[in-house]
């Protein structure tokens, strides 16, 4: 009934190693544009820090750092909502984990069981049973220009 | 050959009920109520009539001058939400009750413990959630164990917090006097969450220990925690996803856990019990933790067995651990006759017996006997308090002897038992009462195991009431020496504890 280890997937895949919107591009000329809001934001203090990857990125990111690396955006939070547009992706199927650092240290703080305690969501605000939703649940089809809207919540 | 037929019975006995459950939500809650007249004891079963209770009843018998204080304990209350009804015992929410004596009366003050579960149900008028094991039409996503948090299994007096348990989530702190949900309670920001089981051990100087089992994760969790509540430390040890352990043991040096072979498959698809797979042929895993360092820990191996509950643990100066459990072949009873509670079905009987172990630290050897024979069965063991995490010599526990007469397929009577003198006393209660159970309550500044009650409820499904019986602990078989009766029935309960 727990959360721990599958919550992993989210904090690895959130955070393995930062890599620049810029280096995630691929061919401009395919890229569609993504607007993702972030809704239910609950103070300024802190950073959103998201996440947009395919299939693969989400799967392989059990345990380990996801291959291949997601599109990674850091935003500073504001309470209320943040939106921010990219077309830094090719047209595909996405999924968007987002969470709230609200003290800034660049984490996603759990306790010592490995559940988070900082404001996080996914795209189709799913949540999930007992841990972090499967890909199917949290896919986004991007294959025109597409806008979402994720709920960050504890 | 017997194995394989078990098998093949559990794993229809669990699909029939899953297609049952889908198919009618429900036929628990009309087979229940058709079965009710002809079967009066599941009366303990039923929903609770109210969500309040606050009732004063004169005692009878000689109540004892100095057993004054109250009895909180908590249990499965609310088994039905509209025309819904749980499909097993495990699944009803939580009430918490207090008894309160003084020698001349007694005062029943009881409150559904308000978790986030129970009151967005109850604001929906339909289950939303999945339970243990029960599945729910259209079950909303659940986000963390505490949205399904039934804080229906125990109660810790701690630090001057009352708090109800659960065992996969938090604790729901309550107001001791007016039993009002405070919300659940948090020891740190570290450990805001996790699981913390329903059967600390607390040591007479009230330091405190726990486990919690995070199933999928493959983890246990490690709690010590200190007599002002403070969290000392907590740990991880890495564990292969099993047994769904719900008591432990603690000495003065180590932490026993037991992991019986009732393996975690994956929750997809089905409930947490029907996510776990008994694998009678598999070993019970032992582990044995290093109360100073839980990153300090060893394994041990016993046969394949179903523990719910355990009486209390010591360690000799030869490195060798003491402890006893009331002791289940399989789990049948919480797999199968759990769930036929619920649908007014008692099922075949499954006594528990009660065992010695002894884990040679020194050897690298678990080993188990009988301490009584399997006519004899056991549940709910408890010990004086004072002697938690020590020696002790008094065991008092409920019993159900193999010729009883009972008109109901529960315990039947309360037993004490001294390993000095080899001496077991009992009393069974009257064909028709249920016993829940029952603790030993110190006299007052006596010295520990001398001299004190055995204080227990009771449900009498003849004249529908729910009693509280108290006994001399030195002359239990005697019968009650003092008691009350409420003017209702209540639904059978889980644990308790005794505040003075
Ligand atoms: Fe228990």
């Amino acid at each position: 009934m727990r959360i721990a280890n599958r919550f992993r997937p989210l904090i690895t895949l959130v955070y393995g190693t930062v890599v620049s919107a810029v280096a995630m591009l691929s061919s401009a000329a395919q890229a569609v544009e993504f607007s993702i809001t972030i809704e239910n934001v609950s103070s300024d203090s802190g950073k959103l820090m998201i996440a947009v990857g395919g299939k693969e990125s989400f799967e392989n990111a059990e345990g380990s750092e996801p291959q291949p690396k997601p599109l990674q955006i850091i935003l500073p939070a504001r309470t209320g909502s943040v939106s921010f547009t990219t077309d830094a992706l090719p047209p595909g199927e996405y999924a968007v984990q987002v969470f709230h650092d609200v003290n800034g240290n660049g984490e996603l703080d759990a306790n010592f069981v490995g559940m988070p305690k900082e404001p996080w969501g996914f795209s189709n605000n799913a949540r999930g049973n007992f841990g972090p939703p499967k890909f199917a649940d949290t896919k986004v089809d991007v294959s025109t220009d597409t806008a979402i809207s994720i709920r960050v919540d504890k | 050959m017997q194995r394989r037929a078990f098998l093949q019975q559990t794993a229809s006995a669990l699909a029939l009920t899953s297609l049952f459950g889908r198919a009618a939500a429900d036929a628990y809650q009309q087979a229940f109520k058709a079965a009710l007249p002809q079967a009066p004891w599941l009366a303990g079963l039923e929903s609770v009539a109210q969500p309040a209770y606050d009732t004063t009843v004169a005692v009878s018998g000689r109540w004892p001058a100095a057993l004054s204080g109250t009895l909180y304990r908590n249990g499965p209350a609310r088994h039905d939400i509209g025309n819904f009804r749980y499909k097993h015992w495990f699944d009803g929410d939580g009430m918490l009750h207090a008894y309160r004596f003084d020698g001349k009366t007694l005062r029943h003050q009881a409150k559904m413990v308000m978790t986030t579960k129970y009151t967005e149900e109850l604001a929906a008028g339909r289950p939303l959630y999945p339970g243990f094991a029960s599945p729910v039409p259209n079950p909303a996503p659940v986000s963390s164990a505490d949205a399904v948090n039934v804080a229906n299994i125990s109660v810790l007096h701690h630090h001057d917090k009352l708090l109800a348990l659960w065992e996969a989530g938090s604790p729901w702190e309550m107001n001791a006097d007016t039993l009002d949900t405070l919300g659940t309670y948090s020891f740190s920001a570290d450990t805001d969450g996790a699981p913390f089981s329903a059967h600390p051990r607390v040591e007479p100087d009230g330091t405190l220990w726990n486990f919690g089992y995070l199933s999928a994760a493959g983890l246990l969790a490690l709690w010590h925690i200190d007599a002002q509540g403070r969290v000392v430390k907590v740990g991880t040890v890495p564990a292969a996803p099993m047994g769904m352990p719900h008591d432990f043991v603690v000495t003065d040096r180590h932490i026993v856990v037991l992991l019986c072979p009732l393996h975690y498959r994956g929750i997809e698809g089905s409930t947490f019990l029907d996510a776990h797979e008994w694998a009678g042929d598999a070993p019970t895993r032992v582990l044995v933790v290093d109360k100073n360092d839980f990153s300090s820990y060893r394994w041990f191996e016993l046969p394949a067995q179903w523990v719910f509950h355990f009486g209390n643990a010591w360690e000799d100066s030869q490195g060798v651990i003491h402890f006893d459990a009331a002791r289940a072949p399989t789990p049948t009873l919480m797999q199968d006759n759990f769930r036929r509670y619920m649908r007014g079905d008692a099922g075949e009987e499954r006594p528990s017996q009660h065992y010695s172990y002894r884990i040679d630290t020194r050897q690298g050897k678990a080993t188990e006997s009988a301490l009584f024979e399997q006519s004899f069965a056991t549940e709910f063991p408890v010990i004086d308090p004072r002697v938690s995490c020590r020696r002790n010599d008094r065991l008092v526990m409920l019993h159900r002897k193999a010729t009883s007469k009972a008109a109901h397929p529960m315990l039947t009577g309360v037993s004490t038992y001294s390993y000095s003198t080899d001496r077991l006393e009992s009393y069974d209660y009257p064909a028709t009462v249920i016993p829940e159970e029952h603790l030993y309550v110190p006299r007052p500044g006596s010295a520990p195991e001398s001299d004190g009650w055995i204080v227990g409820t009771a449900l009498d499904f003849a004249r529908l009431e729910t009693q509280l019986n108290v006994f001399d602990a030195q002359h239990l078989q005697d019968g009650p020496i003092a008691s009350a009766a409420l003017p209702y029935t209540l639904p059978l309960g889980l644990h308790g504890k005794f505040v003075a």
